[in-house]
């Protein structure tokens, strides 16, 4: 290998890493691919509630049934990222409804939705009761 | 020997272009894995009204385009296309070049609807170096110090990877991450019928098991000292992330893949007989 070679990588990998390093320290998700190492990395109280973030549809006049984020081309954790702008602005659950729709072409319109969470209580890490805490719904007008 | 000359010898220590051979198949093929299998999520993103979309920072900052179906099919088709010609193994520098663009455009759309991954920084710094290794055959023992610095970088990464994962949990959950119910609820969410009940009802273990994690991240990089301890904590790895499939089902592939950059691949000779080229006859090519 040529010294100028041997030299570039030396410079390339250190970059790198001081890279990571930055990210590790003051990055953010955002910073993809050179932001923090986070899977895992909030603490979650031993007493206190674990939300599991779930969707429910309707067809006009008919019960509500349970729909999973793959079903609108999500993961859950995706949809997880998109609570806060459902939050900021309720009608922004249209374009889960729009998701929703465009995956499921051949079935009839949805005329409910809501988004909600599954709120487990835990005590000493283990779980003692649940509950449902809606975030947003929509309605076809 | 000086500190300085001990680790360039470090991150050129040579290794047998056979082995990288074999890496490089192994990366390359599991594009094909990742892209129409287990990540297979990615692609539905073409679907996805634009409006969902939340580009990263440096997608802003290249202004990449808001993925549309066309964009996503076409990334997706030229991905594979050039992912099969790297594995070939004929145009290594070309192909890998245009594997490695093409799969972080890929990751882009994959990771811009409102969660990032962390799997795959060394997956993509595999991506990354293998085009800087010429031309590699299957059995050739000729040992190699460019391929030994790409196998360098990846482990390297790997150990980030893990190393790294410690100051996050530190900055995000606090010192006293270890103490937390961050377990407890990952079981919740999505624990298999291995874990759920049984980790809950006796969460002790899950409490025990955030200490050996945080133990196992802060100790990663001796990994790197390539020596018989070394090799078991690879294996301790490769144990942990086979453990966390069965209890919540996710298991980081392509940090996987990358892992294997520990091991003697060379070894593997089961679909071709060593080429037993002389390295004075290789050396001369």
């Amino acid at each position: 290998m040529t010294e100028s070679g041997r030299k570039r990588r030396v410079i390339a990998a250190y970059l790198a890493i001081g890279l990571l390093l930055v990210g590790t320290f003051w990055g953010l998700d955002d910073h993809f691919p050179f932001g923090p190492f986070r899977m895992y990395s909030t603490k979650d109280e031993v007493d206190g509630p674990v939300r599991s973030l779930l969707f429910e549809g309707a067809y006009e006049d008919g019960a509500p049934f349970t729909i999973g984020s793959s079903s609108l081309g999500l993961r859950r954790a995706e949809a997880d990222g998109q609570v806060e702008r459902v939050r900021e602005d309720p009608e922004f659950l249209r374009h889960f409804v729009e998701a929703y729709e465009a995956f499921h072409p051949d079935e009839p319109p949805l005329h409910h939705f809501r988004l909600f969470h599954r709120v487990y209580e835990l005590r000493d890490r283990e779980p003692v009761g649940t509950e449902d805490v809606t975030v947003a719904e929509w309605s076809r007008e | 020997m000086s500190f300085a000359k001990r680790v360039n010898g470090w991150w050129f220590a040579p290794v047998p272009l056979g082995r990288l051979a074999i890496f490089r198949a192994l990366v390359y093929g599991f594009i094909f894995v990742d892209v129409l299998l287990t990540a297979s999520w990615a692609a539905k993103h073409a679907l996805v009204p634009g409006e969902l979309y939340k580009p990263l920072f440096l997608g802003r900052l290249l202004n990449l385009p808001t993925p549309t179906f066309a964009l996503v099919t076409t990334v997706e088709v030229l991905l594979l296309i050039a992912a099969g010609l790297a594995i070939t193994g004929r145009w290594p520098r070309s192909a890998g070049i245009a594997v490695a663009i093409l799969y972080l455009e890929w990751m882009f759309i994959a990771m811009s609807y409102g969660k990032v991954d962390h799997d795959r920084v060394a997956f993509l710094v595999a991506l990354a170096v293998l085009p800087t290794v010429g031309r590699t055959r299957f059995g050739d023992e000729t040992e190699d110090e460019a391929a030994g610095w790409a196998v360098s970088a990846v482990q390297v990464a790997v150990v980030a990877t893990y190393f790294l994962a410690a100051f996050a949990k530190f900055r995000f959950g606090g010192l006293d991450w270890v103490n937390g119910a961050t377990l407890s609820r990952a079981v919740l969410r999505r624990g298999t019928f291995l874990a759920n009940p049984f980790l809950l009802e006796n969460s002790w273990i899950l409490h025990l098991t955030q200490y050996g994690i945080m133990a196992f991240e802060l100790a990663s990089p001796l990994m790197l000292l390539r020596n018989r301890f070394s090799r078991w904590f690879v294996i301790t790895a490769f144990v942990f992330h086979l453990i966390t499939y069965a209890s919540i089902t996710i298991i980081f592939l392509p940090h996987i893949i990358a892992l294997c950059s520990f091991l003697p691949l060379e070894r593997l000779r089961v679909w071709r007989q060593p080429e037993r080229r002389s390295k004075t006859a290789a050396a001369a090519i």
